[in-house]
């Protein structure tokens, strides 16, 4: 690890000056990815704006239709919350499959939201849910969010405040994990809304995408049996030495099939 | 080769052991399904006879005593083994491929290339016996099975006895290192020696101090005590005037210990996932000084041979020679709940090759599991015509034999 300055944030106005007035500064929340790059001197910020405590980040709600995540909450406290519970039970069951114990009581909703790995749970939900990503500068639909491999619409020093997750009529999430990390190898949420059914997958392709002909099919009939036959192409998936393009392809219809017949 | 950036190999547990009874027991299997014979019975049919030990192998080793089929019949009630039908058809009544697997293996362990093995007690005026040994445990409770044969034979509370290994100033020890399952067989039994000389020697000063022949000095719990006085010598006061030191050694040869694992599998066809439902073990190490140790042993070495059948393996970029599986994002390691329980029971045959009766058993888990995990897995995809898969039987690879099956095509 290179040698660096940590500072913990007061308040969000502080971080954001911070990152503003230091160009190589990292934002840092639970430290889940950002830790084991900086160990690995894959990273060389120089600053480590500590966000992870601030109360401006904390706190979730229910209101009027959505239920409001902020964005330092932990995987284990979205887990665990009698809110996220009851409105979104999906949600809650999706933070309790990532990574473990360990990361679960650290990792938090911003942190995996911004990094956008794209084998992490959480797009998956945001994506499938048409969430509103909040940061200190603006609103974001999910739909115009996340970009690709690692890619978001955040701008330089843009900081997540919090989530806002429509509450959907039915909603459900199924996941083949990594054999090795645990990740997802491909997970699948789905989500009748008032707006219809979205299909977000995670972790087969470079990015969380939604899968339009599942939506179209199952709009019309929402069974698993639907999703048979439904165009998906091969040649969009990820392949590496743990699976093949056709593999993660197969992975997407089993996962999004049994995401239906959980709903 | 002279430079390579692969991974140098090394010997790993089981080293020799798990390789050859890979081979066996998965061609015993093949055979049994292709001559459409029950695998247990085809093993049964070709056991070397119980009156038939011991028992030379055309290789040159010989082979002590092993009650195969009374081993086998134990394992095959343990496993329920005629109630697998019934199982696999509710299995796949849920979609999913049901596979048995079994393996019966000997063999050799004990032994060593050192001369021999030298242990070293050292008793202080408080009664505590030291022990030193060459032996290193890495993980396998040397401290606490060494110190129960000390105390075991001199007959004195295990928190009396303190096992030190490769300690600074004892160089002039001689031994087996650790590995080929043989510390208890060779140091184990060196303890035992080394606690009987020492009784021996205590004897003989504790006739001196009661006045009396040493054949008149009984010893019993850390005492010496004589009929033609009033007086009792502890174990301890041999000591007062300084510590007594007592040296060792033995050699003891191969001892063969032998065992049964038969495991359920359960396969999503779908996605190519293993899920390990049942497995059980009986297996024969001779008499067990701890049988908490034997089973920790026995379930380490099980989940590391699941690791290679289900996902361990090196990868390598064919062109650029990176490592592809450098970390555990990518390194597959079995984690404990890849195994959800053991049934593990015993059916021990005492060796007399060492006074203790004990048999190796450190490598038994991987030498036995990575066949019988295997061969649970090919039995669960044979019907649907995959023949063969080669490890690590990784959801992927499962995934595409059995698609490349469904096909019609072969694999």
């Amino acid at each position: 690890m290179y040698a660096t300055n940590y500072v913990k944030a007061k308040s969000l106005a502080e971080a954001a000056k911070l990152l503003a007035s230091n160009p190589e500064a990292k934002v840092m929340a639970g430290g889940m990815t950002l830790v084991p790059t900086l160990k690995q001197r894959l990273a060389k910020p120089s600053h480590l704006v500590d966000i992870g405590a601030l109360a401006e980040l904390r706190g979730i709600a229910a209101k009027g239709g959505s239920v409001v995540i902020g964005a330092a909450m932990k995987h284990h406290e979205v887990a665990t919350s009698a809110v996220v519970k009851k409105a979104i039970p999906a949600l809650s069951y999706l933070a309790s499959l990532i990574g473990d114990p360990q990361v679960r009581n650290l990792g938090t909703i911003g942190g995996s939201v911004a990094n956008n790995d794209p084998a992490a749970d959480y797009p998956a939900a945001v994506l499938g849910l048409g969430a509103t990503v909040v940061t200190n500068k603006r609103q974001i639909a999910a739909d115009d969010y996340f970009q690709g491999l690692f890619a978001t619409a955040l701008e330089e020093g843009e900081i997540i405040t919090r989530i806002e997750f429509p509450v959907p009529k039915r909603a459900a999430y199924a996941k083949f994990p990594h054999p090795a990390s645990g990740y997802a190898m491909t997970g699948v949420f789905v989500a009748q809304t008032a707006d219809g059914i979205r299909v977000a997958v995670t972790g087969a392709g470079p990015g969380v995408f939604r899968w339009k002909a599942a939506e179209k099919a199952l709009g019309k009939s929402p069974r698993a049996a639907a999703l048979d036959g439904v165009a998906l192409n091969a040649g969009d998936m990820n392949e590496d030495i743990h699976a093949t393009r056709e593999y993660r392809a197969n992975l997407v219809r089993v996962m999004a099939k049994r995401a239906v017949a959980k709903l | 080769v002279v430079l390579t950036n692969t991974t140098p190999v090394s010997s790993y547990r089981g080293a020799g052991r798990p390789d050859i009874a890979y081979v066996v027991e998965r061609l015993v299997s093949q055979a049994a399904a292709e001559l459409k014979i029950d695998a247990a019975e085809l093993r049964q049919r070709n056991f070397i006879p119980p009156e038939a030990f011991p028992y030379k192998t055309p290789t040159g080793s010989t082979y002590e005593y092993a009650d195969l089929p009374g081993l086998l019949d134990k394992a095959l009630k343990l496993a329920d083994w005629k109630g697998f039908a019934k199982r696999r058809a509710l299995s796949e009544r849920k979609g999913r491929l049901r596979g048995l697997g079994i393996s019966t293996v000997i063999e050799n362990t004990g032994a060593g290339q050192a001369p021999k093995d030298a242990v070293e007690l050292e008793l202080d005026a408080h009664g505590t016996v030291v022990v030193y040994t060459v032996s290193k445990a890495q993980g396998h409770s040397h401290e606490t099975t060494l110190a129960m044969i000390v105390a075991d034979a001199l007959g004195i509370p295990l928190d009396n006895v303190e096992v030190r290994q490769c300690a600074p100033g004892k160089q002039h020890l001689i031994g087996g290192h650790t590995g080929g399952s043989r510390t208890t067989v060779g140091a184990g039994s060196v303890c035992h020696l080394a606690a009987l000389k020492l009784i021996e020697q205590g004897r003989a000063l504790a006739a001196l101090e009661l006045g009396v022949e040493p054949s008149q000095v009984e010893y019993a719990k850390g005492v010496f005590r004589s009929s033609e006085s009033r007086r009792t010598i502890r174990l301890g006061d041999l000591a007062k005037k300084g510590s007594v030191s007592v040296l060792a050694e033995g050699k003891f040869g191969s001892t063969f210990p032998n065992g049964c694992h038969i495991v359920e599998v359960d396969i999503d066809p779908e996605t190519g996932s293993t899920d390990i439902a049942s497995y059980s073990t009986v297996d024969d190490c001779g008499r067990v000084i701890n049988h908490m140790v034997v089973e920790g042993q026995l379930h380490g070495g099980i989940v590391q041979g699941a690791g290679q059948i289900l996902g361990e393996q090196i990868a390598y970029d064919p062109d650029t020679g990176q490592t592809l599986t450098a970390s555990f994002m990518d390194y597959y390691m079995p984690r404990a709940g890849l195994l959800r329980g053991i049934h593990a029971e015993e059916r021990a045959t005492p060796s007399k090759v060492s006074p203790l009766g004990v048999k190796g058993m450190g490598e038994s888990g991987c030498t036995a599991s990575l066949p019988a995990l295997a061969n649970a897995v090919m039995d669960a995809l044979r019907p649907i015509g995959v023949e063969h898969l080669d490890m690590p039987m990784t959801p992927a690879r499962i995934w595409n034999a059995v698609r490349a099956a469904r096909k019609g095509g072969r694999n």
